[in-house]
């Protein structure tokens, strides 16, 4: 998966209040598999028990504003608050230690989702070379699996290469159904298979119509006897229609 | 001190039990005299990367009433190859194909490293899982397609083998037929008339003899003339499923204006268990019911369609003025029963903006160990990603969830067993363990959790019943067996045994070593689980009396003061927590049902009581954590003292995550200095807590919901309701401080509460 496959979305504040962020299915399932960083767990016993001065800094701590943090050189003056705020001298956090190149901070805390940038950076896939790719999977599977459910995963197959030619499909999704391919011609059904897995929940909207066709092309295309594939990608340099690599 | 710490800390990880106290009173008047029963926290399918199964059956001892399964306490003679159960001290011989065991060739159940291991049984064919979705389709049009959406993509996250099924509800109620070719088709049925389990089953034409197989097993799904037409394997109808979703409409019935829809809530999931009683019972299955609103028609109703009559609150149960209440509840109660019976599991996943009936209807998940997930709406981050993570996956990719799980407790014959409370139901099996006391779900040694995850906790109660004065028994330790039987998500079937000892000890002459061995995060889990199940039944505050009494007792017992001399009191550090656990506990919203609906009281004390210990204690007393620029995160006191301007303050309450910037922090956020790159610092001090929130927001089941705030936003209160408030309106200036932020409320301040312990515990008049 790409880096931009790991991202946070705001949640729907209109219909749930305090909803919590959107994760990506990349994020979800690469946090599941490891234990935690840092687990949030310890607790602080209350002064008066344990009969030993209060063993906790920041309980009672000093009224004033904090003076100099231990690992930064300048010291903020405490912050008047009736003053405007101004660069410096007054109001100012403790500075970093050094310069960076500034980064556009993020608008909300969370990262959003952008189509620019880095995405950008890369080519636009191209959709005959995605849907000869179905479509060689699918010719394969018309030998052995049954004619009722192949149809319904071309009509599938279909509606998904209108919606991308008529521009009803976002980048991401174009992009990672590209890889999605690639995975199909590889034989690499998990990695396929978690590819769509991925798209339905980070794009159901986009995709339910027809994804469901490229989930059981996976699961039929990897039943199938490898020779059969391998018989198809022969055919295929003698199609015509088809712009597969032949070889 | 450490030294326990590290032992108990062990032990959860290796065998996820935590006792209450992990040197045990030799006696039964001993151990009443501690207050807080001898108990344990139990984690039966605790997560052990570590942990292969081993693919041999359990070798069981001999004696009929006992049947305890080998452990590394049994004695072993390698050479006679003979063993001793440690429970009834019968002698065993190994079975043949142990004949190569030696003390250098051991089995992995007797070495103690494995006090807790896993067999994969072999016996029978794979069962697939079962999943059967019930839809309310009286849902706006918005959160009807965001459902919709869900359950589409839900296919592409089921196993592959299960088994899966549609019904959806409104004023009637509809089974799809989920056939692979021709029209779709669907029985429909009234959403008032009550049937009984066989004639569901007759009308959906499911009493063929040749659809069912021999008693009990249901056929392998290959057999087409067995397979029932309305649940069918995933991998088969996912295209048709997905269609038939889709084009899923409002239910078509018209709503007049000042009325609710009419939604046959209890019809719908008395057909769906039905169902599933009459084509796969005792096999893994889940209902997942999905409803936007309360049941309004027929059996289970919980409200009438009239709008002007509001759905009860907590002042029309006190007042007797909830019409419904007991006849739904008795209603679901039954349904509830008779799917534990069938071994299969309800969810309830309520989106709605007012109450959905979750009072009437949680016995249906508590008591077969089913999920309730409640939010404003199914468009909503909230609804979309709990449902996903119902299909979260291991570090084995395998499925979290287990299905159709026993649990069976044996005791060494000074210990028996008095009950358990959690997610499950009793299976009435009797034995020489079982104490005349009952706590909880009690008069058992067995019980039957149809649904499980890794993280599902039962507290377990246990009574001494050596009598004052008689020896400490042979051996010096006592010893308590789980043996857990489930379904693997794989559709194995596995057994996991734990089997854990503690020593004897004589209080009277030992009292300081108990009192060290006391496990106080585990005991404040365990007595407040006891408190939460009492206020099912009694009054809110003698549920409050019951619980400070037994703090009072407690300190009595093991505080060192002089007596009626209150500043003299202190506690030693194994107990210097759990006034605190019970100060919190008290003004949670487990205990306190001010503010809190009916529904929201059942949803939060649902989750309360199946929880582990970690998340439990979340639960009870917040976690608060400070970020400063004055070194690393810190905990911090759960105090209004803690509010301070340069500081941002993380709470988890489990339910909600907050995030809090002090006064300063605030004005520099809005003021925009982390976008300057000399203050990258500060920049980093505002992601520091979001990346630890963020951590919880990715795993944590259900999601909860996140709270941005900061000092005079309107969301403070999140974080000011839940802190001590040690400063209120009345003694701010009595008080003598001037940090933190004061509190507006009468509460008594934990500084208040700790005083009258005190002075309770050290009066000699008590």
């Amino acid at each position: 998966m790409e880096a931009e496959d790991f991202y946070i979305k705001p949640g729907n504040q209109e219909r749930g209040w305090n909803d919590p962020p959107q994760f990506s299915y990349g994020l979800q399932t690469a946090a599941q598999g490891g234990p935690k960083r840092t687990p949030l767990n310890k607790r602080v016993p209350p002064p008066q028990l344990t009969g030993s001065p209060c063993p906790v800094p920041g309980a009672f701590p000093s009224p004033m504003v904090p003076m100099t943090p231990p690992t930064n050189p300048l010291a903020p003056p405490p912050c008047s608050l009736n003053t405007p705020p101004r660069p410096c001298p007054v109001t100012a956090p403790p500075l970093g230690g050094m310069m960076k190149m500034a980064t556009p901070p993020p608008t909300c805390p969370m990262v959003e989702h952008t189509d620019s940038a880095s995405s950008q950076s890369e080519s636009e896939p191209d959709v005959e070379d995605v849907v000869s790719l179905l479509n060689w999977a699918l010719t394969a599977c018309r030998h052995t699996v049954k004619k009722q459910v192949c149809n319904d995963v071309a009509k599938r197959l279909k509606l998904f290469e209108d919606m991308w030619k008529s521009g009803k499909l976002s980048l991401p999704v174009r992009r990672r159904m590209n890889g999605l391919v690639q995975e199909l011609k590889s034989c690499n059904w998990d990695a396929a298979d978690e590819i769509h897995r991925a798209l339905i929940v980070d794009h159901v909207n986009e995709v339910s119509q027809w994804m469901v066709g490229v989930k059981r092309l996976i699961a039929e295309t990897r039943n199938l006897n490898p020779d059969l594939l391998h018989t198809q990608e022969v055919d295929q340099s003698l199609d015509t229609s088809s712009t597969a690599n032949s070889d | 001190m450490a030294t326990y710490q590290e032992f108990i800390q062990q032990n959860e990880d290796r065998d996820g039990v935590r006792f209450s106290w992990n040197l045990w009173p030799s006696s039964r008047l001993e151990a009443t005299r501690l207050v807080v029963p001898v108990s344990c926290l139990f984690t039966p399918l605790k997560e052990r990367p570590d942990l292969p199964p081993v693919q041999y059956e359990p070798v069981l001892c001999s004696r009929a009433n006992c049947k305890a399964v080998l452990n590394p306490l049994c004695q072993v003679d390698f050479r006679a190859k003979i063993w001793a159960c440690n429970f009834c001290f019968q002698r065993n011989p190994f079975p043949p194909s142990y004949a190569g065991i030696s003390d250098v060739n051991q089995p992995a159940e007797l070495m103690p490293q494995f006090s807790t291991i896993e067999y994969i049984v072999q016996r029978g064919p794979p069962t697939p899982l079962i999943f059967l979705y019930v839809v309310d389709t009286c849902l706006e049009e918005e959160d009807l397609q965001a459902l919709k959406e869900s359950l589409q993509m839900s296919l592409s996250l089921l196993p592959p083998n299960a088994l899966v099924g549609l019904i959806t509800f409104g004023r009637m109620v509809q089974v799809h037929e989920l056939s692979c070719e021709g029209i779709a088709k669907s029985y429909v049925f009234r959403g008032t008339k009550e049937l009984s389990s066989k004639q569901i089953q007759e009308m959906l034409g499911l009493t063929n003899p040749a659809a069912s197989g021999p008693q009990g097993r249901p056929v392998a799904p290959q057999d087409p003339a067995a397979t029932c037409r309305f649940l069918q394997p995933v991998h088969k109808v996912d295209m048709n499923l997905t269609d038939l979703l889709g084009e899923l409409q409002r239910d078509p019935w018209p709503v007049p204006q000042g009325k609710r829809p009419l939604r046959s809530t209890g019809i719908a999931l008395s057909i769906a268990v039905g169902l599933l009683e009459g084509t796969f019972p005792n096999t893994g299955a889940r209902v997942m019911m999905f409803t936007g609103g309360p049941p309004t028609q027929g059996p289970g109703m919980v409200v009438g369609d009239e709008l002007k009559i509001p759905i009860r609150s907590w002042h029309d149960i006190t007042k007797d003025n909830a019409r419904h209440l007991k006849k739904a509840t008795k209603y679901y109660e039954a349904l509830a029963n008779r799917t534990a019976v069938n071994g299969h599991s309800i969810d309830i996943y309520a989106c709605a903006l007012d109450q959905t009936g979750l009072l009437e209807m949680k016995c249906l998940s508590n008591l077969t160990g089913g999920h309730i997930a409640m939010g404003d709406s199914f468009n909503t981050s909230l609804f979309k990603q709990t449902f996903q993570r119902v299909f979260s996956k291991d570090y084995n990719g395998e499925f979290r969830m287990a299905f159709g799980g026993t649990l069976e407790v044996k005791t060494s014959r000074e210990l028996k067993v008095s009950g358990a409370i959690g997610p499950c139901v009793s299976l009435n099996a009797k034995g020489p363990c079982i104490s005349e006391n009952e706590v909880g779900v009690g008069g058992t040694t067995q019980w039957k959790i149809c649904s499980l995850s890794p993280s599902t906790t039962l507290a377990m109660y246990f009574e001494v019943v050596n009598q004052h004065n008689a020896p400490i028994p042979q051996g010096g330790r006592g010893a308590v067996q789980f043996v857990t039987q489930y379904q693997h998500s794989n559709t194995q079937k596995r057994i996991r045994v734990t089997t854990v000892a503690r020593n004897w000890a004589d209080a009277q002459s030992q009292i300081q070593h108990i009192e060290s061995s006391f496990d106080q995060e585990a005991s404040a889990v365990i007595m407040a689980r006891l408190g939460v199940f009492r206020a099912e039944s009694e009054e809110g505050p003698d549920v409050l009396r019951w619980l400070d009494r037994q703090l009072i007792r407690l300190c009595q017992k093991f505080g060192q003061f002089n007596k009626d001399d209150p500043t003299s009191f202190k506690l030693s550090e194994s107990l210097s927590l759990y006034p605190q656990f019970m100060f919190h506990l008290r003004r949670s919203p487990f205990l306190q049902v001010f503010n809190n609906s009916p529904d929201e009281c059942s949803y939060y004390r649902h989750h309360f009581v199946r929880q582990d210990l970690t998340q439990s204690l979340i639960m009870i007393q917040p976690i608060l954590y400070s970020y400063s620029f004055h070194g690393p995160p810190e905990p911090v006191l759960l105090d209004s003292g803690s509010i301070l301007p340069d500081r941002i303050l993380l709470m988890d309450t489990f339910f909600q995550l907050v995030i809090y910037h002090g006064e300063t922090i605030a004005q520099w956020r809005k003021a925009g200095y982390q976008e300057q790159p000399e203050y990258e610092n500060f920049k980093h001090l505002l992601v520091a807590p979001l990346d630890d929130a963020q951590e919880i927001l990715q795993t944590r089941f259900p999601m909860p919901r996140y709270i941005d705030t900061e000092h005079g936003g309107s969301q403070a209160r999140f974080l000011l309701s839940k802190v001590n408030p040690s400063q209120t309106h009345n003694n701010l200036y009595a008080w003598g401080q001037e940090t933190g932020a004061p509190i507006l409320t009468d509460d008594v301040s934990l500084q208040v509460f700790m005083d009258h312990l005190k002075k309770l515990a050290v009066s000699s008049a008590a």
